[in-house]
């Protein structure tokens, strides 16, 4: 190849070489948040399906969305399907606008703010109401990509009737996207520019007034917003969730610059001023949070079974770090589960960090279900699930879940039900068939490990409860106050009076545990360290007098005289130091952690 | 011209055309098919029963024969033409069905059922509510519109069209005056909140709470001889269950008694401010009577009585079915008399006596009084013992309607205005999404078989992810359009008077 055919495709090479990095990207940052974004989406190929979807204006792209988004089932799969849209796009765009080839670098905006639309994401993940969201700008853009190139194939009357008639039919497609694809096509045609851009108008206020008068799922005052993510649960903050979308509308139309007559070096400081706001784009819309990161690994961790592997994300190679409250809790479901709750329940050096996102969450949303279910109470669980597939959308994650409530409640005609549903997805039939097997033949349930888990702590008295919106304190006071003769139950419970330091209820819950367990040689430590502090501070003597073990009462004392010794230091201080030596004991937590975990 | 007509209209012979198979062996095993039409009567004037086989074949093929007609149809959806079908049961009789199925190459004849096409029409239309069964949360709330005759649904109001998920809006208890739906109300809660009362052709939005009563009007009964409606007014709660089937328990905290006149915009007091819980009203057909549910509850009658307490001893409200004499020419009602005394019934599923009786409706010559009965409480939908319970007002006698009731959830119920049809909300299917099923009554009051609504996609009842609440039946349609209720809905609610 000689140097002027590289000159020539060197823009579109090092464009590409972008789009592919971003891909890159994707998989090395957000794989995790990919796949569970397909497990909060849905795609059926059912009739009600289509005709739910295409109701709404832009239906039929956010069907064909959610259908593109079942292959993040494998992220490297979808991550491929962006890049070669990407791609395409880019391309298409570039011949569509005929821009010159060294300034190519002005559509850059377009597949970086493509690319912040996924990776800015983060807890919006969970409030997100739109089918295939991760997919909908990517196949919007693909699409006005491919009518551009189109239309800047035509000439004259010919192109203007086909902005005329991309603009009639766009809106029920596309929503908002149907609004924006006329009238890019209208800017960038060649011919009379304004008359196209009023036809394009005119012919899109027609078509969205048709839409008005013929369907009865958008109020007017909404239409623009059709098809874009509605983050309503998170207020205030949908303004800054719309800059990628911005960057996508100005990407359509900063390539005007080149046709500016300015001279060809003023317009290269441009490319490269719009150059370096993209990378801006790329790092200031990039949700990166560790936490986050964590929840997600754990949620997949735990939905497989496999609690060992939740162990291990939460422990994150032994990195110091303030965990969530949704981390705390799925360690300490794990750490139940392989008989260790006792013993390393408490290891941590402040309350726990409120989620990192530039609003409030409503934490219900995002675990409640997920919480209640491994908590041992599943119809808490499903109430939670049919919440959000109400108020959010349906989605895998929620058919699975109601199938593993539904059967761990005894209720398999409903499982049956959801199992019909889920059956027709394309990577879930597997996981469908497995609980076929369950729901049609319930005795096969006893050989399932998980479930009968959740069923062996339904031991509790039926109650009507008024969910209060904080998942896990609900879960404390249930288990703190339940008097199961079950040792399994009763150590939760005691975990839970210890969490809320409440002394009464933990003799209560340990009374019961020491009964149902008279022949317990070594009590786990966490539950002595409680009870010796507990009883020292109410002066009970009885409860003095438990067979504590040596070391117990050695580390309690240290502790004493390192408490006193470091009264004079601030909170902080005194907590920083005393964390060395005292951080996984209930001690620490009673004394120094100054919340709840 | 006239060759390309000919041409599409053999194509189109061909290609919808389908043939019972010459020869065929008896299938051995049970054809697998939903919905199960088995046994029940229809109208004849309902859209085509379609149904969906489930055993897996090669091809499938289906016969519908009555008398020495029969249409054939091809798919494993059975979807028959809907004017072949209308002239097949236009003058009722037995209706046959047989299924061919293909398989391994050889065509089997799986075993037949037959379904009963009574000579009697059911109005054309059914409204419902279609709702996600959600909890607290909602979205995406509709009124529908559905002609019984073919498949076609439209919608009268959908909360989208005036509402957002932030600034989100509950629609419900649709009513109508005498089967009119050129008449009807229905109830908009949080965003733009208002009763809508649709009469004589116009659309308005009235505000029923007043400095006099505790809430707006809940449940409807329009009067059938004049502008008026009674409601109970509900001061209500809902909770959860953490281990019962029941899942959701809904409950009045308090509720109260009016009539609202809806030509002078003025609510009258019926039973305002007493301790006991009144609810569903019902006229009888000659208007002269009113009746309603009435729970005593003994705590109630305290002061300083508390919610938690009402919460804790929620299966302790068992509701009776009460009346008062209504005068219509002043207004007033008279004392109250005890109906149907459901507290101290005994109950066929529990050894304890004392059920609770709710949701009294009349058949439209009056012989019968249907209410839903259940074990305890007032909303009986999320109650899987609540089944419809008949009692014959000539002789007092009463008796479930066990052709119509199932193992699981019957609860809001309505007549046809001939009194032939009943529909019935029912949860028999997976015990979480309401179904219609309606049932032909004979002369002697007799429930036979249900079958569930039927849809163009005969798997629509199973894939629709909401429930249809409060079926209705009117033989007008609903001719007011969604936006013109939208446009009246935006606007400021018509404050109502309270008489004095």
């Amino acid at each position: 190849m000689n140097l002027k055919k590289l000159i020539h495709y060197l823009p579109y090479s090092l464009l590409w070489v972008v789009v592919v990095s971003m891909g890159v990207m994707l998989l090395l940052q957000h794989t995790d948040l990919l796949f569970r974004a397909q497990e909060k989406s849905l795609f059926l190929p059912t009739e009600q399906f289509f005709n739910d979807s295409t109701a709404q204006p832009g239906g039929w792209l956010t069907y064909a969305s959610a259908f593109l988004t079942q292959f993040f089932y494998y992220p490297i799969l979808g991550v491929v399907m962006l890049v070669a849209l990407w791609s395409i796009t880019v391309y298409l765009l570039a011949e569509g606008m005929k821009i010159e080839r060294k300034l190519m670098g002005l559509l850059i905006f377009v597949p970086v703010s493509l690319y912040s639309v996924i990776s800015q994401i983060g807890y919006s993940l969970f409030y997100i109401k739109l089918q295939g969201f991760l997919v909908v700008p990517t196949l919007a853009l693909f699409v006005i990509s491919v009518l551009l190139y189109i239309s800047s194939i035509l000439r004259g009357y010919w192109q203007s009737a086909f902005i005329a008639l991309v603009a009639l039919v766009a809106y029920p497609l596309m929503g908002a996207y149907g609004i924006l694809a006329p009238l890019v096509m209208a800017v960038w045609s060649g011919g009379n520019k304004v008359i196209n851009i009023l036809i394009a108008i005119a012919a899109t206020f027609v078509a969205c007034m048709i839409f008005y008068y013929t369907h009865v799922t958008v109020m007017m005052s909404q239409m623009v917003y059709a098809a874009l993510p509605s983050l309503y649960m998170a207020k205030g903050w949908q303004a800054i969730y719309m800059i990628p979308y911005l960057g996508i509308v100005i990407g359509l139309f900063l390539p005007l610059v080149s046709r500016v007559a300015v001279k060809d070096r003023v317009k290269m400081y441009f490319v490269s001023a719009v150059t370096l706001l993209s990378i801006g784009e790329v790092v200031g819309c990039n949700y990166n949070n560790n936490n986050f990161r964590r929840e997600l690994k754990i949620t997949k961790a735990m939905e497989s079974g496999d609690w060992m592997r939740v162990l291990e994300v939460v422990d994150d190679n032994n990195k110091l770090y303030n965990p969530t409250r949704q981390i705390v809790f799925a360690r300490n479901m794990a750490l139940w589960r392989i008989g260790k709750l006792g013993d390393y329940a408490f290891s941590y050096m402040n309350e726990t960090q409120k989620s990192k996102a530039p609003y409030d969450l409503s934490l219900p949303q995002i675990c409640a279900s997920q919480q209640y279910y491994y908590a041992g109470m599943p119809y808490l669980a499903y109430r939670w699930t049919m919440e959000t597939s109400v108020s959010i959308g349906w989605s895998v994650e929620n058919l699975k879940s109601f199938v593993k409530c539904a059967i761990t409640m005894g209720d398999y005609r409903l499982a049956l039900r959801y199992l019909d549903v889920l059956s027709q997805t394309k990577f879930h039939k597997d996981w469908a068939d497995y609980y076929y097997s369950l729901a049609k033949n319930p005795t096969l349930i006893k050989e399932d490990t998980e479930i009968m888990w959740v069923r062996s702590l339904m031991r509790y008295r039926n109650s009507l409860e008024v969910e209060n919106g904080n998942t896990s304190d609900n879960i404390f006071d249930y288990y703190a106050r339940c008097d199961a003769n079950d040792s399994n139950i009763q150590e939760f419970g005691m975990i839970s009076a210890m969490i809320k330091r409440d002394h009464k209820l933990f003799f209560e819950r340990l009374i019961q545990y020491v009964t149902l367990n008279s022949e317990l040689v070594d009590m786990p430590k966490h539950y002595q360290e409680a009870a010796l502090l507990m009883a020292t501070l109410d002066g009970d003597e009885k409860m003095l007098n438990l067979p504590y073990s040596y070391e117990v009462k050695r580390t309690f004392e240290q502790f004493k005289k390192a408490y006193q010794s470091t009264e004079h230091l601030s909170s902080d201080e005194q907590a920083a130091i005393l964390w060395q030596r005292f951080g996984r004991t209930y001690f620490y937590y009673y004394t120094l952690n100054r919340g709840i975990i | 011209m006239r060759l390309l007509s000919y041409i599409l209209t053999v194509l189109l012979l061909v290609s919808c055309s389908a043939n019972i198979p010459a020869e065929y062996s008896d299938l051995q095993e049970k054809v697998e098919v939903y919905p199960d039409y088995n046994g029940v009567f229809i109208p004849s004037n309902i859209a085509p029963l379609t149904f969906h086989i489930f055993t897996e074949a090669e091809d499938y093929v289906t016969a519908i024969k009555l008398g020495d007609r029969q249409i054939v149809v091809s798919g494993q959806s059975v979807v028959p033409d809907i004017d072949e079908w209308h002239e097949l049961i236009s003058e009722g009789g037995e209706l046959v069905v047989e299924p061919y199925l293909k398989k391994g190459g050889k065509w089997y004849k799986g075993a037949s059922w037959t379904m009963t096409v009574e000579n009697s029409e059911i109005d054309q239309y059914l409204v419902y509510r279609l709702v996600s069964p959600g909890y607290i949360l909602y979205a995406d709330l509709s009124i529908n519109q559905r002609d019984l005759t073919t498949w076609d649904e439209n919608v009268i109001y959908d909360t989208r069209i005036t509402s957002t998920e932030e600034k989100s809006q509950c629609i419900n208890c649709h009513s109508f005056h005498n089967y009119n739906g050129g008449e009807f109300q229905f109830h908009a809660r949080a965003a733009l909140g208002g009763t809508v009362i649709v009469s004589g052709g116009t659309v308005n939005k009235v505000n029923l709470k007043t400095d006099s009563t505790m809430s707006a009007g809940v449940y409807p009964a329009w009067h059938p001889k004049d502008n008026l409606i009674a409601y109970s007014l509900n001061n209500t709660g809902q909770v959860f269950h953490t281990l019962d089937r029941n899942k959701v328990e809904v409950q009045d905290v308090a509720s109260d008694m009016v009539l609202y006149d809806v030509e002078a915009n003025t609510v009258y007091p019926v039973s305002i401010g007493t301790k006991e819980f009144e609810c569903f009203p019902t006229w009888s057909p000659d208007g002269e009577w009113l009746y309603y549910s009435k729970a005593d509850y003994n705590v109630a009658a305290q002061e300083g009585f508390e919610w938690d307490e009402l919460r804790e001893n929620y299966y302790k409200f068992k509701y009776n079915i009460v009346r008062r004499k209504f005068n219509l020419s002043d207004r007033s009602f008279g004392e109250e008399e005890m109906v149907l005394k459901a507290d101290t019934m005994t109950s066929r599923y529990y050894r304890e006596p004392g059920l609770s009786a709710t949701l009294p409706r009349f058949s439209p010559d009056g012989k019968y009084l249907i209410v839903t009965l259940g074990s305890f409480g007032v909303f009986h939908i999320w109650h899987r013992d609540a089944d419809i319970y008949q009692i014959n007002t000539e002789t007092g006698e009463g008796r479930y309607m066990d052709a119509l009731n199932s193992s699981d959830v019957e609860s809001y119920h309505s007549w046809s205005s001939n009194g032939k049809w009943m529909v019935v909300s029912s949860r028999r299917e997976d015990g979480a999404y309401t179904r219609p099923y309606i049932s032909y009554i004979d002369e002697r009051g007799n429930a036979h078989k249900p079958f569930v609504l039927p849809q163009k996609n005969p798997l629509r009842n199973k894939q629709l992810q909401r429930s249809f609440n409060v079926p209705e039946f009117i033989n007008t349609p609903v001719e007011v359009s969604p936006q013109d209720i939208a446009g009246r809905m935006k606007r400021d609610a018509q404050q109502a008077k309270f008489y004095r």
